[in-house]
């Protein structure tokens, strides 16, 4: 966003030592008379015979404020006032109508037509001065304001922007740290050496975890975070949470316990990201402050329409008058607890905005000694779909016997970088070549064939995006598939994989890339490239499972095409919803979605439908999560045909 | 048999043209000429002379009901029927919206071609 500051940037003081005065009337005795007053209050003064010559004038020298006659000759006086309110660079200039025209519907009209003020002559000298000096007084107060609000735009900018910047250097390094840390520990270790790699290991992912929760509360705190609507199961959600914590718990001696409240619906419709985050925090605060005790999570109904979530402890507690105190930011109950237990002091804070997002309330109760208790409320909606437990995540990296073999480009300008991935390939079927940057990878890809590609953004050089764009320009040219090109950076901003996405990338990994994600990633991809002829499925495909379509084999040598064509309309979805072009959105989703139903692919149809209505209400927080929603689909469909079924 | 019915059809996503000549044409006795561009319409209509013309209803620019309503005022494709495409309503709304079931003038996009194609025939043998 730019800011016109040189109109606004004007020192006040010099302003209010002399104003300047414009005044416009016909008659040329009027003006003599108001010129006289307004010097003798140490004005300037500067007077026009009619709306043109106003017009022109006022290109030249902008007034701080405008008397204005009203019967002129040509254009009169309200229709010049109101051309002057639709100018930007004029609307704020307050306009004072002098005039003999006293009728009611005269003053009307005169307000309605966007002047500040209306006085009847004949005047009072005095009277007239007041205005004009209440008038200026406002003027200046605006234009202040005006100049305080760009200030803080710019500073809210900046520090966004250092945040980005800074979460991006430190991840940098913090990805080598870390990735080393799993290949050291996948090594020859003695004991000793195995119980060193651990620490280091410990270390880098708190320093991680203390970089996102800075990033997440600044996010929030920009309102850059959006929630999700999906439907997910809430038995499983918790499990997770319970396991994800269990080594800590262990360690600690703490037991954890869930209890769900048979009233409480297993499958539920949400933002189960955002819940389980709520969830990891408070559970993860109840284990750091206990020992040799126990957390345990309660979920009940806490009305028709909402659920209420405890989770109890048995820990240190926290005293009456630091209560509230712990929802802000880097507040602890004192600065002890930070040098004994650790942390930024930020989750509490995170967990506090996340249920007010997701349109709850947090509280707590706690004596010392005799641990706490945080409450939080969540809307109850059900699930729309038949939801079961979520198998407990196969690991990829098992799997690797499974997988075909692939060669695959990086580019990164960081050697560091090319040596982790390079060691968490090894004993893969995957051969990798690297590039440096951006121009030396462009050269590469037009020599060989890859599978994937893993592109770094900052590079120098040429850059990831601009190579990204060089390749997708490549492979059209000579009329070759897309290839699979995979963002890799340290910024965790929405918005940069967003333009990842315009450049032409396809997927998006956040450094620091741990080795299963890598290989997830990778097997993914190379599925969704297979040819679904070489890979008759060897049961029915799941007719609720909208990833999975089914259509008629008579369309089969359409579909490439359609698919490769959508995932281009998905971009331009997203271009109309960034430039908040909601007549485009609503008329580029409509007709995706009549063609997905044709083609047979209901639940994209669907998804558009939803988009379409989306627009139309102006919803870009939905939209642009529907957006996202259409695009993975799109990478994510697997498409069978009826004949291949019988 | 034997006599070809010829359409020309009129939407502006190049996919879903090319997904009905290929349905279509899979029908041998069926042959189809489509334009992407709304403003076409008319004239490419006027010159084929097609047994049904199928239009697209909402179409940036050209609404697909304009086009209808030129070529009913145009001497030259004034008795050319008109299949109405739409993204607009579901299945189940079409049903509602369209009294006659005999000679439904709207398809949703919704709906299996084989409704397309029944819509089809019931136009060319009336």
């Amino acid at each position: 966003m730019q800011f016109d500051v040189s109109v606004i940037n004007v020192p006040a003081m010099q302003e209010r030592l002399s104003h300047t005065v414009l005044v416009v009337d016909d008659n040329p005795v009027n003006p003599r008379l108001l010129t006289s007053i307004l010097r003798g209050a140490d004005y300037q003064v500067l007077t026009s015979g009619n709306a043109a010559e106003t017009l022109r004038l006022i290109e030249k020298q902008v007034p701080d404020i405008i008397l204005l006659d009203v019967m002129m000759p040509g254009m009169d006086g309200f229709s010049l006032c109101r051309k002057l309110k639709r100018d930007d660079k004029y609307v704020d200039i307050p306009v004072i109508f002098i005039t003999s025209l006293s009728q009611q519907e005269d003053i009307v009209e005169g307000f309605n037509a966007g002047g500040n003020d209306y006085i009847v002559k004949p005047f009072n000298r005095q009277e007239l001065l007041a205005r004009v000096r209440n008038h200026l007084h406002l003027y200046d107060m605006l234009k202040e304001n005006k100049r305080l609000i760009a200030l803080s735009e710019d500073a809210s900018r900046s520090k966004t922007e250092f945040l980005a910047s800074m979460s991006h250097e430190i991840r940098t390094p913090l990805n080598s740290i870390i990735g080393m840390a799993e290949v050291l520990n996948g090594t020859k270790l003695t004991e000793e050496q195995r119980d060193f790699v651990r620490i280091f290991r410990t270390a880098g992912e708190s320093l991680l975890a203390i970089i996102n929760d800075i990033l997440d509360l600044s996010k929030i705190e920009a309102g850059q975070t959006e929630s999700e609507n999906i439907d997910f199961h809430l038995p499983s959600l918790l499990s997770s949470v319970a396991s994800i914590l269990s080594v800590r718990a262990t360690e600690r001696n703490v037991d954890i316990s869930i209890t769900i409240h048979p009233d409480v619906p297993e499958g539920l419709r949400g933002d189960p990201t955002r819940l389980r985050q709520i969830l990891i925090n408070l559970v993860g605060n109840g284990v750091k402050f206990t020992e040799n005790g126990s957390v345990k999570i309660f979920v009940e109904k806490d009305s028709e329409m909402k659920l209420l979530f405890s989770v109890k402890d048995t820990g240190i507690g926290i005293p009456a008058d630091k209560q509230q105190l712990i929802f802000e930011s880097f507040t602890q109950a004192d600065s002890m607890t930070t040098r004994k237990y650790g942390g930024t002091g930020l989750g509490l804070t995170i967990c506090q905005k996340l249920t007010k997002i997701l349109g709850g309330e947090i509280s707590l109760s706690s004596a010392p000694g005799e641990g706490s208790t945080f409450f939080f409320t969540y809307p109850l909606n059900p699930a729309l779909t038949n939801v079961t437990p979520d198998n407990e995540e196969t690991e990829p990296a098992t799997q690797c016997e499974l997988l075909k073999d692939a060669h695959i480009l990086l580019v990164d300008d960081n050697e560091d970088n090319r040596n982790l991935l390079c060691l968490y390939l090894r004993n893969t079927p995957f051969t990798l070549e690297t590039a440096e940057n951006g121009r030396d990878a462009v050269e590469l890809f037009k020599k060989t064939h890859f599978d994937i590609v893993f592109m770094d953004l900052e590079m120098p050089i040429m850059d990831g995006y601009e190579a990204t764009r060089q390749f997708r320009k490549w492979e059209q040219t000579e009329k070759l598939v897309a290839t699979p090109i995979v963002a890799l950076t340290a910024h965790a901003f929405v918005r940069f994989k967003k333009k990842c996405m315009e450049a032409g990338c396809n997927d998006y990994l956040t450094k620091p890339v741990r080795r299963n994600t890598l290989i997830h990633c990778i097997s993914r991809h190379l599925q969704m490239n297979a040819a679904p002829d070489q890979d008759a499925p060897e049961t029915l495909p799941d007719k609720n499972d909208p990833t999975k379509v089914v259509l008629n084999h008579k369309i089969k040598k359409l579909i490439p095409r359609f698919l490769s064509n959508k995932r281009e309309d998905t971009k331009q979805l997203l271009q109309s919803l960034e430039a908040e072009d909601f007549d485009s959105l609503s008329q580029q989703a409509h007709t995706i979605k009549g063609t997905s139903w044709m083609y047979g692919f209901k639940y994209l149809g669907d998804l558009c439908l939803e988009l379409e209505q989306d627009a139309k209400a102006k919803n870009s927080k939905h939209a642009n999560q529907l957006i996202e929603t259409i695009r993975t689909h799109l990478e994510n469909v697997t498409i069978t045909y009826d004949d291949d079924l019988s | 048999m034997g006599q070809q019915t010829r359409i020309v059809l009129i939407d502006d996503d190049l996919d879903a043209c090319e997904l009905l000549k290929l349905q279509l044409e899979d029908e041998n006795d069926i042959s189809l000429t489509f334009s992407t561009n709304g403003d076409d319409a008319v004239p490419l209509i006027k010159k084929e002379q097609p047994d049904i013309a199928i239009l697209d209803i909402n179409m940036p620019g050209t609404h697909g009901v304009e086009i209808g309503a030129a070529l009913a005022a145009e001497e030259r494709t004034a008795s050319i029927p008109v299949l109405y495409l739409s993204g607009m309503v579901t299945p189940e709304e079409v049903a509602a919206l369209v009294n006659d079931e005999e000679k439904p003038s709207i398809i949703s996009k919704g709906s299996p071609v084989e409704d397309l194609i029944a819509a089809i025939r019931s136009i060319t043998s009336s």
